[in-house]
């Protein structure tokens, strides 16, 4: 009898738990359409929450055909945000096999929070568990697709002696390696208004397809620039066309002696001495 | 022989004299006047400060959700007649916006889509005065969850975030530009979710009272809509299977009513919460929740997990 009024009631006992119960993806979604067998592409996507006074597990779950399951890669895998982070970056690659089909494919990669007080720990309470999903959608085809665009040209301050030289960030966003035509620089006074030098460099490096790359360009100009500040304008060329340029000034800064150049010159002189002492006292001898 | 008389001598010595005195008043009076007059002068004349390497920080702007984030303006400041006209003496004055935006550098602020009247100053001293011309500049600005997105997937999918730097000099002399490789701003789906359901004490076959959770659209993204799935609750040894949860994602009903059974399978809702455009007016939207507890189910305290993912 006792038992039986025992099972009448339930008692499903709840407290607040603590646990963060916001969160999201920034972009939430990817379409990749260029690309072909053999394609390797990578994205990086961001895990984010307001609250970021503890450590925050997150599972990722697939949900794919079974054909692309094997090409997609998330890191780092397991995922874990750590205390402080209100932004975590999770890097998604896609490695298409030589031997894939063509097609069109779309699925979810689906990241869900793990509450700190989980069920079947010490916390008596069931929880609301907070996720956001990341739509792909994968395009494999055969074409080739070359394209870039430049996402930043800042022109570098340099010491005496060197060449002007500019560092150049450059977005792949086709499926075939690829680089500007052409890089040229104007060089002008502290006041950007007598021309001192031009330089143009065609040798510019590769940036592999789908991958952002940073590189350096110098502008070899055959005169020698003084300390002080110029004014350049860079350039970047595809074809005839400019597809990235700014104008502004640098410095031209001291070259200054690193400190054990200095060491090994105290010694160098201290050496000389020594020998010289030597040699002298022996003569004096004589 | 020539022979004078000496009074004829001695007005050729007055007359001598005079002509010296003359000359000498001429030398001391005449020339130093000239002299004066062929001295160099020149105004120095006032020119406009230039602006130059525009930039915004990060490249991609990525959002915080439910919160703000941080964005650094850096920018180059030229002025002819030395940096510290404006960087001492004037100002140097940004306004962050989607380039879209009616009035571009103009807009009304509008935590959506126009930040105004960010102010930079000097990077670690790179204006050293005096005939120094040049200067770095950086300012921030915090933008919140709620600033429209320009990715590829956006309602501005053709736009960016591009920032007007404008420095006038202590002459009131100014001169913009703007950031020639603007960054877009990412879209952000978050939700922010009531932390826990308590269904409280329930006898066995019946059903709870209906409880709510609510879901708030944390992100810029247009409509939100949601995945629903849970696990069996549990206690000990016993469980409540995941199904014998309902819920509704319009209105609070009764058990009965409720549109929904709880899968285990995350299942797609269509809720429909739109982005906020003022921050102090969340958007968000309830679900609503009750259990049916099944005849013969042992007592004790089952606990569970439901899941809702932002989609």
């Amino acid at each position: 009898m006792m038992r039986k009024l025992l099972s009448a009631f339930l008692l499903l006992f709840f407290t607040v738990p603590l646990v963060t119960n916001a969160f999201g993806i920034s972009p939430p979604g990817l379409s990749i359409d260029r690309l072909v067998k053999g394609s390797e592409y990578e994205a990086t996507v961001f895990l984010v929450r307001q609250d970021s006074k503890s450590d925050l597990g997150v599972e990722a779950a697939f949900d794919f055909p079974d054909k692309v399951k094997s090409w997609i890669t998330i890191e780092p895998n397991p995922l874990v945000i750590p205390a402080g982070v209100q932004q975590f970056p999770v890097k998604v690659r896609i490695r298409v096999p030589e031997n894939a089909d063509f097609g069109i494919w779309s699925g979810l990669i689906t990241f869900k929070t793990v509450p700190v007080n989980q069920k079947g720990t010490a916390g008596q309470q069931v929880v609301i568990a907070v996720g956001a999903s990341l739509s792909l959608t994968l395009t494999v085809g055969e074409g080739v697709f070359a394209d870039f665009k430049i996402t930043s040209v800042n022109i570098l301050d340099i010491k005496e002696g060197e060449s002007p030289k500019i560092e150049v960030t450059l977005e792949n966003t086709g499926n075939v390696p690829i680089s500007p035509d052409r890089a040229t620089l104007d060089l002008f006074d502290k006041f950007g208004q007598v021309r001192l030098g031009f330089g143009q460099t065609e040798n510019l490096p590769e940036t592999p397809a789908f991958k952002t790359k940073k590189f350096i360009v110098e502008f070899p100009i055959d005169i020698k620039l003084g300390l002080g500040e110029y004014w350049a304008e860079a350039k970047i060329y595809r074809g005839e066309t400019v597809v990235g340029d700014t104008k502004t000034v640098f410095d031209v800064v001291e070259k200054k002696i690193k400190w054990f150049v200095w060491v090994i010159g105290a010694a160098i002189l201290l050496v000389i001495s020594y020998l010289a002492r030597s040699f002298l006292r022996k003569r004096f001898r004589r | 022989m020539l022979k004078f008389k000496p009074m004829t001598i001695l007005k050729a010595y007055i007359l001598s004299a005079l002509v010296g005195a003359f000359i000498l008043f001429v030398s001391l009076s005449v020339i130093p006047v000239l002299a004066d007059s062929v001295t160099p002068s020149v105004t120095v004349g006032n020119a406009a400060p230039s602006v130059s390497a525009v930039d915004i920080s990060p490249a991609t702007i990525t959002l915080t959700e439910n919160g703000t984030t941080t964005i650094t303006i850096t920018a180059t400041i030229t002025d002819s007649n030395g940096c510290s006209e404006v960087f001492t003496g004037g100002t140097i004055k940004a306004q962050l916006y989607r380039s879209g935006v009616s009035g571009a550098g103009s807009c009304s602020a509008d935590p959506n889509n126009c930040y105004r009247n960010i102010t930079m100053t000097d990077v670690g001293g790179t204006c050293a005065g005096g005939s120094d011309t040049s200067g770095n500049a950086s300012g921030t600005v915090q933008i919140w969850y709620i600033a429209e997105a320009t990715d590829a997937s956006s309602s501005f999918s053709t736009e960016t975030w591009q920032v007007e730097v404008i420095a006038t000099d202590s002459s009131n002399a100014s001169s913009s530009a703007t950031d020639s490789t603007p960054p877009e701003l990412s879209t952000l789906l978050a939700l922010d979710v009531t932390a826990s359901l308590s269904y409280g004490t329930v006898a066995a076959n019946a059903t709870s009272a209906t409880v709510s959770a609510s879901t708030t659209n944390t992100g810029n993204y247009n409509t939100l809509d949601a995945q629903f799935s849970g696990v069996a609750l549990e206690s000990g040894a016993n469980s409540i299977a995941a199904a014998q949860q309902k819920y509704s994602t319009t209105t609070s009903e009764a058990y009965e009513q409720l549109d929904y059974t709880l899968s285990t399978t995350p299942t797609f809702r269509e809720l429909n919460i739109a982005k906020a455009t003022a921050t102090t007016t969340p958007s968000k939207q309830g679900s609503f929740w009750a259990i049916l507890i099944p005849a013969g189910q042992a007592a004790g305290t089952y606990n569970g997990t439901t899941t809702i993912t932002a989609y």
